[in-house]
């Protein structure tokens, strides 16, 4: 895929928002403000155009909670290229949002 | 998924069967690692919530919320998986179609031509009837018309008339009318007027031609919104009687096939009608103007030339010659019917200014506003019927190459009820494999749609001579958006009508039976479905070929009428020098020595002249009274002697009947018998045009011959010799009787009109029977597409009943095997698969002949020398079918009863 494809406004956030070190789907809905509906089918595309990779996490963790492993995301090298062309088109998607470490409490409501 | 160990409501985990729910959406293939996705985030949260000690309600809630966004991400996955099954079904069905190329390629073919007969007959249609004026917005566009009783308020009329049920209709107004209309016009953004011109006279750089004008006002093109591709348009200036040299426009076609498409066109002089123009510029390619459909007028000039184009008679002034059609453009919110208002006070002023001048007392006449969007359109109205009928036709054929197909999927839906009963077991639904079957079905619709569409491209010149006129015309048939929209659409209604049922039928197996290849209680079912399809072709066969026999029965009447007249060897043409200025005496004697010279032509016998070619649809009507007419033919004297009508009584009209002698004519014996019942006529006279009218002495009475056209009974003709009527001389016709072939002849014959006058044109060339086979062209075009669509389908459904028949022997080969091994003779075996089949056809026969009754009826004005429910029309067709079908159906019934007991009772 070529990097230079389009990337949509809520994509390049998203794919920051990755880059940020948000891997999963609902952390991604917390930080950007984005409701489930829009960061999956984003999330889908994405994957499809070859800048985020998907993976499941370890069992050992999903274990803890009981529940079975969850799905994390990770930018691919054409996603980090396709952010850093997105990045130029949107100045302020880079200090959009904050990096990851100082995550905040799940909101109880989407944005 | 784990199970949750703690102990929660239910109302709780509401957020996990949604999810659980929304995963029933996912394909299959990628169900578990969505719903495990989803599950796992959700878990997640509501874990996390707990730590944080916030589940409380509103959270909950919330976390239902993010599961409805799965909602969403399901909906992200169903374009995923149609994608991938339908990709999948197209594969296999592309493997399946290859696997037996042979039924392949019939279906394709017979789609292509049922598929492509209809786009054919739809294109026209849409050139025809659906097809608007490439302008701006022609939505905008207005037709002015208007209504009135027999005595609609004009003295003369020129352009479009319809007279039915004492009610007349035109879209011809007088130019001060118009002029009044747009003056006072609060309604339109403009108005204009246009006005045909049948024929130009057109000389360029002395070379004489003749062309298609149009003249136009000077708010015409501004009005349209029709910009000039090389120089400009007419303006008002141009149309303005103070104008300098006046201009004229000429049409991309004509630059393109007169100049060549050359730039320096611009400021050429040409002569029209002798009166020299300058041309400004070219419309652009594909407006035609706005005169009736197909027709594509080639120089454009104002209306105000018209004085210096027709001659001496200037038609601009005069309230009561009405021969200029208007246009408006409305402005923006106004609707027709408030424009019909504003405009139709004004139209009743100029009535009521006319009205002075009038003999007697106009009906009263109203305005009317139609749309604008197509231009004139009373052609389109005369040939919609024609087209309607034809598509009926062409859709016949689709249906029954439907049913066919249908047939054949039967067939084979049988040979594959393996594949199918497997793959039901292995788990496949029954939805999904109906899908993949239709798949098969539509790409074969597909395959056909294509190949019948490039059928169409190729044979878009053959198209255009299916519409029956006298000139050619000019229609866009290149497929538009609208005919491959078209195209598409049957494509995919046809692949669905004779995919459905197999598809159903080939699906509602008992996987058990199949398996064990049981030919059981679906194979019944099946050819009781495949049986009553065929019932239904017969039937629809029959219509077709009742029809085409019907056609091809009226236009043999039609060939074989007797005209009166000989119509062999006998080359027509015209000339109009009225268009050069020759009138009265001098056009007298033009034609006289045009005679002269064409008479000392070698193998000329001799040659006349008349004010109108017999057979072709013109004619010069007078009317006697309230109820009789009469044909007036202008003729030279050697006329009936020319056509070789012969003389019934009397003498025959001589040169020295000249305008100094008596004036004398010639009636027909209907004529005759028609104004002296019981007496001889001839030196009886007669005032043509009431008491005051001419006297005419009746010097000969001549056998009835057919004047206009082939269908009508012979009219009350007289034939008067030109020469006593100077003042009413216009265009004739030449008839040349020649030795031998007459197109042999052409050339010569034209050198000789050119000797006499090289800036005359000749028009209209070509034979008498030519002339005659011109005006049949309709009924040959039905008689033989009728003929070849009736026999397409007897075919195909022949094919589908030999088809069925040896499917059904081979069935039940077993059953015959034992029946002859306990005795029955080889014709009784035959005798079994024959009553079957014929009993098909009989059902058939029994429903196509009510139904064929019901449709003919909507031919039957067309029809001649015959009725619709014509005996021995209907009896040849039926007895075709059945003769044909048996032995479509005799094939298997020999190959039955040949059958050895032995090896039958061995199969299986």
């Amino acid at each position: 895929m070529s990097p230079k494809a389009y990337l949509s406004h809520t994509a390049a956030v998203i794919l920051q928002a990755l880059a940020n070190g948000y891997p999963y789907g609902f952390d991604i809905m917390d930080i950007t403000g984005l409701p489930s509906g829009t960061v999956y089918p984003a999330l889908r595309r994405l994957e499809e155009m070859g800048f985020v990779a998907s993976k499941w996490e370890a069992e050992r963790i999903a274990q803890k909670e009981q529940r079975p492993p969850r799905k994390y995301y990770e930018v691919t090298k054409a996603g980090t290229l396709a952010l850093a062309e997105a990045a130029k088109r949107y100045r302020f998607l880079a200090r959009a949002l904050p990096l990851a470490g100082s995550k905040p409490e799940p909101s109880d409501q989407e944005g | 998924m784990p199970a949750s160990t703690r102990n929660d409501k239910p109302a709780f985990r509401l957020h996990l069967r949604l999810i659980r729910l929304i995963s029933l959406s996912i394909p299959r293939r990628l169900r578990a690692d969505w719903k495990q996705e989803w599950v796992a985030e959700l878990q997640h949260r509501e874990w996390l919530l707990r730590e944080w000690d916030k589940l409380t309600w509103k959270a909950k809630l919330g976390l239902l919320k993010h599961g409805l966004g799965a909602l969403l991400d399901a909906l992200w996955f169903q374009q995923r998986r149609l994608e991938d099954d339908m990709i999948q079904d197209i594969r296999f069905g592309i493997r399946m179609l290859l696997r037996s190329p042979v039924f392949t390629a019939v279906a394709v073919l017979s789609l292509a031509l049922g598929i492509g007969a209809n786009t054919a007959i739809f294109s026209l249609i849409n050139a025809v009837m659906l097809e608007r004026l490439p302008v701006q917005n022609p939505d905008q566009l207005v037709l002015l018309r208007w209504t009135s009783g027999k005595h609609f308020p004009a003295k003369s009329l020129s352009g479009n008339l319809s007279m039915r049920e004492g009610f007349s209709t035109s879209t011809s107004f007088s130019y001060p009318a118009f002029e009044q209309l747009r003056e006072r016009n609060d309604v339109c953004t403009d108005v204009f007027a246009f006005a045909s011109l049948e024929r130009l006279n057109v000389s360029i750089e002395g070379e004489a031609e003749l062309a298609s004008g149009m003249m136009v006002s000077g708010e015409y093109y501004a009005g349209l919104g029709v910009p000039a591709i090389l120089g400009r348009t007419i303006t008002v200036e141009d149309n303005s009687p103070a104008a300098g040299e006046p201009v004229a426009v000429i049409s991309y076609a004509y630059w393109q096939r007169r100049f060549s498409r050359d730039e320096t066109v611009l400021g050429k002089n040409i002569y029209l009608n002798g009166t020299p123009f300058t041309i400004i510029g070219v419309t652009p390619k594909g407006f035609n103007g706005t005169l009736q459909v197909g027709s594509s007028p080639e120089i454009i000039i104002p209306l105000a030339t018209q004085p210096q184009i027709e001659r001496d008679r200037s038609q601009l002034g005069e309230m009561n010659y009405w021969w200029v059609q208007v246009m408006g453009r409305l402005k923006p919110g106004v609707t027709r019917q408030q424009a019909r208002g504003s405009l139709d006070a004004t139209f009743q002023q100029t009535i009521a200014q006319a009205r002075p001048s009038l003999e007697e007392e106009p009906d009263p006449t109203q305005l009317e506003v139609s749309s604008g969007s197509g231009g004139l359109n009373e052609s389109r109205t005369e040939m919609s019927a024609m087209l309607w009928i034809l598509m009926g036709v062409v859709g016949l054929v689709l249906a029954i190459a439907c049913i066919n197909l249908a047939n054949l999927l039967l067939a084979r839906a049988a040979s594959r009820q393996r594949e199918i009963g497997v793959r039901l077991a292995l788990g496949a639904s029954r939805l999904r494999l109906i899908r993949q079957l239709l798949t098969e079905s539509l790409l074969l619709a597909a395959l056909g749609g294509v190949l019948g569409l490039l059928l169409v491209y190729w044979s878009k010149g053959l198209l255009l001579t299916l519409l029956p006129t006298q000139s050619p015309l000019t229609l866009n048939l290149n497929p538009d958006f609208r005919t491959l929209a078209f195209t598409a659409g049957v494509a995919v209604l046809t692949g669905l009508l004779f995919g459905l049922a197999p598809a159903l039928r080939a699906t509602r197996v008992d996987v058990m039976t199949t398996i064990k290849d049981n030919a059981g209680t679906a194979s019944r079912a099946r050819s009781r479905l495949s049986k009553l399809l065929l019932v239904a072709q017969v039937a629809l066969s029959l219509l077709l070929l009742i029809g085409a026999g019907l056609f091809v029965r009226t236009l043999r009447n039609l060939e074989r009428v007797d005209l009166g007249f000989n119509r062999e060897n006998v080359l027509l043409f015209r000339v109009d020098p009225t268009l050069n200025g020759y009138k009265e005496k001098r056009l007298a004697s033009l034609y006289q020595q045009m005679l002269e010279r064409i008479e000392t032509v070698p193998g000329v016998r001799s040659v006349s002249l008349s004010s109108h070619p017999l057979i072709s649809n013109s004619a010069n009507i007078r009317s006697l009274d309230e109820k009789t007419y009469v044909y007036v033919q202008q003729v030279s004297p050697n006329f009936l002697e020319t056509m070789e009508i012969p003389l019934a009584a009397g003498r025959n009209l001589r040169p020295q009947d000249d305008e100094n002698a008596p004036k004398v004519m010639l009636v027909n014996q209907t004529l005759a018998r028609l104004l002296f019942p019981d007496e001889d006529a001839v030196g009886k006279h007669y005032k043509l045009g009431g008491a005051k009218g001419t006297d005419y002495e009746i010097v000969g009475v001549a056998r009835d011959a057919k004047h206009s056209n082939v269908r009508d009974q012979v009219p009350p003709t007289m034939y008067a010799p030109y020469a006593q009527n100077l003042k009413g001389l216009r265009q004739m016709s030449f008839e040349v009787r020649t030795a031998a072939d007459p197109t042999a002849m052409a050339a010569a014959i034209r050198h000789a009109v050119q000797e006499v006058d090289s800036n005359i044109p000749l028009f209209n060339l070509k034979t008498q029977s030519e002339q005659v086979n011109e005006t049949l062209a309709q009924e040959r075009l039905f008689a033989r597409l009728s003929s070849f669509f009736g026999v397409l389908a007897l075919l195909l459904a022949s094919i589908g009943l030999y088809g069925l028949m040896s499917y059904s022997v081979a069935r039940r080969t077993h059953e015959i095997g034992i029946r002859m091994a306990l005795g029955a003779q080889p014709g009784n075996v035959r005798w079994l698969v024959l009553r079957e089949m014929l009993s098909m056809v009989v059902i058939g026969v029994a429903i196509g002949l009510p139904a064929a009754y019901a449709a003919t009826k909507v031919i039957s004005s067309m029809l001649f020398g015959l009725t619709a429910t014509d005996p021995l029309t209907i009896a040849t067709a039926t007895l075709f079918l059945i003769g044909v079908s048996a032995i479509a159906g005799y094939l298997p019934a020999r190959r039955a009863s040949r059958v050895d007991p032995l090896v039958a009772l061995r199969y299986e």
